[in-house]
């Protein structure tokens, strides 16, 4: 008797007990898998800043339960970026090329819809509050055009990078269509870009300031919800569209994506450059404004009124307390039990020691034996000064910021365009943004005037909380998809409650992803990045009092351990990266497994490590940055030229997902940290950097990995006749 | 009922070749007068040595496409001649062709092939099948630990191809998203008297028998040149294994000497096997595959399986640029008593949404292994 299958016809009844086995299963296998990619980089910062570094992890709960919410909010994510988001795209994408929308040809509606889609996306995820907190030290006396850009300009920022984004997906649509290789767009793309960043570079000093933000722009632009549905509509167009044989992969989209906001941001610059638009820094004393002449004249009287007062504050606070000051100072009760205890021990008290501060140059001896010459001498210093100082520094007890607030990080009440700095808000003129300015004023007769909230995305920000952020990333993006798909093309996708489960899913994880990081990774970020400076001079640790001594005596050797830490700070980070981990999923499936998610990712993150050293030591030297940019892009032309079609377009992408909201925080705080020491104006030049080692270890590992197959010339052309 | 052309002489081509060959193979082939020509993405495989580096950086397996069409059995020896010589097949690493005997199969008349429906073309060609193909459905991710096992049992490299299945999952609402379609197809071709050796070492390595593993069958070839490539990842060996293999054929004057049992492995699995089954396979547009998958599970077949691929002589005519068309292959097996009942709910609910073009064959299946409930 032959065995059979059991066919049940009837849908399987579950109990509530086998539900919830299977959802814990599931959910624990996800979480897993999340942890995987997160504890290398956790685990690396706590050990370092504890065992290198010998510095306590402050807030240390916080940082823990940050953690774990971000470890949740990401599983969460990528399960809906794998239930709801990639399938809209790839069923969007697959649609698009056969059916008209509306009545439209497909060419151009599909054309429409790429640039749409990437304008949006850019306002949907306004990276550009990263770039603001990287330039939030730039002193607009010293870079003025920078500044501007930055702070007044901020609005319109964004949008230049949003249309260059949005023309970026466009021209990537076209190139599936049309079949395009993606290697002449990178070929003039980056001349173009080369041959503009030096131009700037020596034209003009206020031009030079700009670059570091223009590269960076490039860098952050793609986020974890545009590149995965980039990457869907792509492989979904190339399904239908890619003829046999040519490997058109459906990427290459990312890449374009990163290469025109650079070009746009710059273009803006010179815009406000030629148009003499920027703050006129009067008081500047530096070295180019006695060459600048007149400049400015087109500013809006209001912004200049503005920038006048920060950089007046800026100047007031370069005067300001010597820290050494505050280094050796104690508070009256000390001393007052300072003294105490020494009248009574005669020594200083347990945690006080005398540091002594040489201020001329010159010894005077004092012979012990007053009449004879040769004795031997007691030794003063001219200029020496003794003090007493508290030995080392007191942390903060708690193990949870008081100041933080996470209602406020979790929802901002639902304001989905939270006010920015607005200088015509500035009432009472003082350079900040009171409580209540933004909701009301002064009349002329004294009474009170309610501005009406308009609701106008102004400007970029940052100040929306975690599931405002989360819901307008992904709500909009995805409605318009679907719009366009069930309304416009009448295509019904397959499992419809599974892609709002999935969209669901992922704006859950999105909020507790955010939620995570504003409580957990940024504090770890910042401490660690203010603290590594501790490796080669001396600071006060992050919200601690007193101070440290460097780590070594050479300051180079200092230097060189923070370079360190930045090499494998990037590689933990990236590997934890959501959107790195959905572009391989992406390229594993999209080669039926060929190429294994692991090749990738392990090739990136060693590229964003090398590129991350490579900018810290930017920073720490003080180098600049278009000779640490421009070479590593003109072996990547060679290497590009010599590397197959397919690890182009991967390795191109790459850069593009790589620094993401994991990297941004840790390295930014980093940049910042050690800038102010060094002297350098702005933390910008370290995210461009980190983009470029990608590309060239993937091309590397392309060229090394691809064999030809054998076959000779003659059979070659045997097979041709037949 | 729309009028279908029925045939049973008819056999179903496969063609394993690497990206290079397609566009001059699928050419020959249609110039020899096979038509429908459906393509599927796959991948070879590679045999990792290990060593830390192997394992931080894995490297690419090698990517193929599997070509498969509905030929009339008098042209099939033509047609396969035409593919050996335009892919050069007959080179080890080139590639491989086999086809297998169909039961029958049934096109509707809009379909791109060029079978005729004449009863008696049945002739005996059953020249008696000295290969078997081996295939296993399989979750996302074991396919690699399977393709190892056959790999290393001398099966040529499996290849692989990617899918979309399920049975059990499509009978529990909601919480399916715990558990997602996709499937990895692994296939391999091998000769007759390993094909047991081989099926039980893939059994035992993807545990085909716990529940929820999977499902293996195999159907009988009836003639195949049999040269894929596997890449043996690893600098210390002068020649990868076909190379070795087939000089050892040379060596020994033919390929009996793989036959020679190797008593230090461990013989077939301890387990009940599936016999006799039938393989139902539709060819549908993709658009369409959700429904015909539906109501083949709704007539009560515990297991369906997918596979997306395109049909490269088949072009819109309305568009100025040539797009893919794309297609679904799905895929059943069952009893034999069942499969008329079966393919005539399926025809009715394709008339039905007014399909114009599919196909129905069949195949053969003598042995199949899966978990079986209890």
């Amino acid at each position: 008797m032959t065995a059979q299958q059991s066919s049940d016809q009837k849908k399987l009844q579950l109990t509530l007990k086998q539900k919830i086995s299977i959802l814990l299963s599931f959910s624990k296998d996800k979480v897993v898998e999340q942890i995987q990619c997160v504890w290398f980089i956790i685990l690396y910062l706590i050990v370092f800043q504890v065992l290198v570094l010998g510095l306590p992890i402050v807030y240390s709960l916080m940082i823990a339960v940050g953690i774990m919410i971000v470890i949740v909010g990401l599983a969460f994510f990528m399960e809906g970026l794998r239930l709801g988001l990639m399938p809209l795209g790839e069923t969007l994408g697959s649609t698009l090329p056969r059916k008209k929308i509306f009545g439209i040809p497909c060419l151009p509606a599909s054309l429409a819809f790429g640039f749409v889609l990437g304008a949006f996306a850019t306002f949907a995820e306004p990276a550009i509050g990263v770039l603001r907190a990287a330039g939030s030290g730039v002193d607009p006396t010293a870079a003025p055009l920078l500044w501007t850009i930055l702070n007044t300009g901020a609005g319109m920022l964004v949008n230049c990078v949003g249309v260059g984004v949005g023309i970026a997906v466009l021209l990537g649509v076209l190139r599936f269509y049309k079949g395009w290789s993606l290697k002449p767009f990178i070929y003039v793309g980056v001349i173009v870009l080369s041959c503009i960043t030096l131009y700037m570079q020596f034209s003009d000093d206020r031009l030079r300031h700009v670059l570091g933000l223009a590269w960076d722009c490039g860098a952050v632009t793609t986020g974890p919800v545009t590149v995965p549905l980039v990457l869907a509509l792509g492989i979904g167009v190339c399904r239908i569209v890619s003829t046999g044989g040519s490997s058109n992969t459906g990427f290459g989209v990312v890449t374009l994506a990163s290469l025109f906001p650079i070009l746009a941001v710059m273009c803006y610059a010179l815009y406000l450059f030629n148009g003499d638009n920027y703050y006129m820094a009067k008081l500047s004393k530096a070295e180019w404004h006695l060459n600048a002449g007149d400049y400015g004249k087109n500013y809006p009287k209001d912004y200049q009124k503005f920038g006048d007062i920060v950089a007046a504050e800026r100047m007031a606070a370069t005067g300001a307390v010597d820290e050494d000051a505050l280094f050796w100072s104690l508070s009256q009760d000390e001393r007052k039990n300072v003294d105490k205890y020494l009248q009574e021990y005669k020594k200083l008290p347990e945690g006080y020691t005398i540091k002594t501060r040489i201020t001329d140059g010159k010894i005077v001896p004092s012979f012990l034996s007053s009449d004879n010459e040769v004795s031997r001498e007691n030794v003063e210093v001219q200029g020496a000064k003794a003090y007493v100082v508290r030995e080392g520094f007191k942390a903060p007890d708690g193990v949870w910021d008081e100041g933080s607030d996470i209602a406020t990080a979790f929802t901002n009440n639902f304001d989905f365009f939270p006010n920015t700095f607005k200088p015509q808000e500035d009432k009472n003129g003082n350079g900040i943004l009171d409580p209540g300015e933004d909701f009301y004023g002064f009349n002329q007769d004294g009474s009170v005037n309610y501005n009406e909230k308009n609701g106008k995305l102004d400007g970029p920000d940052q100040d929306r909380g975690a599931l405002e952020g989360a819901i307008w990333a992904i709500v909009p993006l995805c409605s318009i998809l679907l719009l366009v798909l069930m309304g416009g093309l009448r295509q019904k996708p397959k499992y419809l409650d599974e892609l709002f489960i999935g969209i669901g899913c992922a704006v859950i994880g999105m909020c507790l992803f955010n939620l995570g990081i504003a409580l957990g990774l940024t504090p770890l970020g910042e401490q660690l990045g203010g603290n590594v400076v501790s490796s080669f001079t001396s600071i006060q640790p992050w919200q601690s009092e007193g101070f440290v001594d460097p780590l070594f005596k050479s300051s180079t050797a200092g230097k060189c351990l923070a370079i360190l830490f930045g090499f494998i700070l990037g590689y933990g980070a990236t590997l934890a990266e959501p959107a790195l981990n959905a572009l391989g999923s992406t390229v594993e499936k999209i080669t039926v497994g060929a190429f294994k998610k692991n090749l990738l990712m392990q090739a990136v993150a060693t590229g964003v490590a090398c590129g991350i050293a490579t900018g810290v030591a930017k920073i720490a030297f003080n180098l600049e940055l278009w000779y640490l940019l421009i070479p590593p892009y003109a072996f990547l032309l060679v290497l590009t030229f010599f590397s197959s079609e397919d690890f182009v377009n991967f390795g191109w992408d790459s850069a593009g997902v790589t620094t993401g909201p994991i990297t941004v925080p840790l390295v930014l705080a980093m940049g910042l940290g050690i800038g102010a020491k060094t002297g350098a104006i702005d933390g910008f030049g370290v995210l461009s950097l980190a983009s470029v080692g990608p590309i060239i270890t993937v091309l590397t590992v392309g060229l090394l990995v691809r064999k030809k197959p054998k076959v000779d010339d003659a059979t070659e052309l045997e097979m041709e006749k037949a | 009922m729309t009028d279908l052309v029925k045939s049973s002489g008819v056999s179903l081509l496969n063609l394993i070749l690497p990206k290079e060959s397609v566009v001059r193979v699928s050419n020959a082939v249609s110039k020899a007068g096979a038509k429908g020509v459906f393509q599927i993405s796959a991948r070879g495989s590679v045999l990792n040595e290990g060593g830390f580096l192997q394992r931080m950086f894995p490297p690419p397996a090698p990517e193929q496409l599997l070509l498969q069409a509905l030929v009339p059995d008098d042209i099939i020896n033509q047609v396969t001649e035409a593919a050996i010589k335009s892919g050069n097949l007959d080179k080890v690493g080139s590639g491989a062709v086999f086809s297998m005997s169909c039961n029958d199969a049934q096109v509707s008349k809009s379909f791109p092939t060029n079978i005729s429906s004449d009863a008696n073309n049945s002739e005996d060609n059953q020249s008696a099948a000295s290969l078997e193909a081996i295939c296993c459905i399989c979750e996302k991710g074991i396919a690699d630990d399977i393709a190892k096992a056959a790999l290393q049992s001398g099966a040529p490299g499996p290849t692989v191809t990617f899918g979309e299945g399920g049975g059990v999952r499509d009978k529990i609402p909601m919480l399916r998203i715990t558990k997602g379609p996709e499937k990895e197809f692994v296939w391999c071709v091998v000769d007759k008297s390993e094909a047991d050796d081989v099926f039980s070492n893939m059994a035992r390595a993807g545990r085909i028998t716990e529940p929820g593993r999977g499902f293996m069958y195999s159907i009988p070839v009836h003639s195949g040149l049999i040269n894929v490539s596997s890449t043996v990842s690893s600098s210390t060996h002068g020649a990868n294994m076909e190379q070795v293999i087939s000089a050892l054929d040379d060596l020994k004057g033919g390929k009996d000497w793989r036959a020679m049992p190797d008593l230090s492995k461990s013989k077939s699995l301890k387990s009940t096997f599936l016999n006799d089954l039938v393989g139902l396979y539709c060819i549908v547009p993709r658009d369409h595959y959700d429904e015909v998958y539906d109501s083949i599970l709704e007539t009560g077949a515990p297991g369906v399986s997918t596979n997306f691929g395109v049909m490269i002589d088949a072009e819109s005519a309305d568009t100025e640029q040539q797009q893919n068309e794309e297609w679904a292959l799905v895929y059943t097996s069952v009893g034999p008593d069942s499969v008329e009942s079966l393919r005539d709910t399926v025809s009715k609910k394709i008339s039905s949404l007014g399909i114009a073009q599919f196909a129905f064959y069949t195949l053969p299946i003598p042995k199949a292994l899966t978990y079986l409930g209890g």
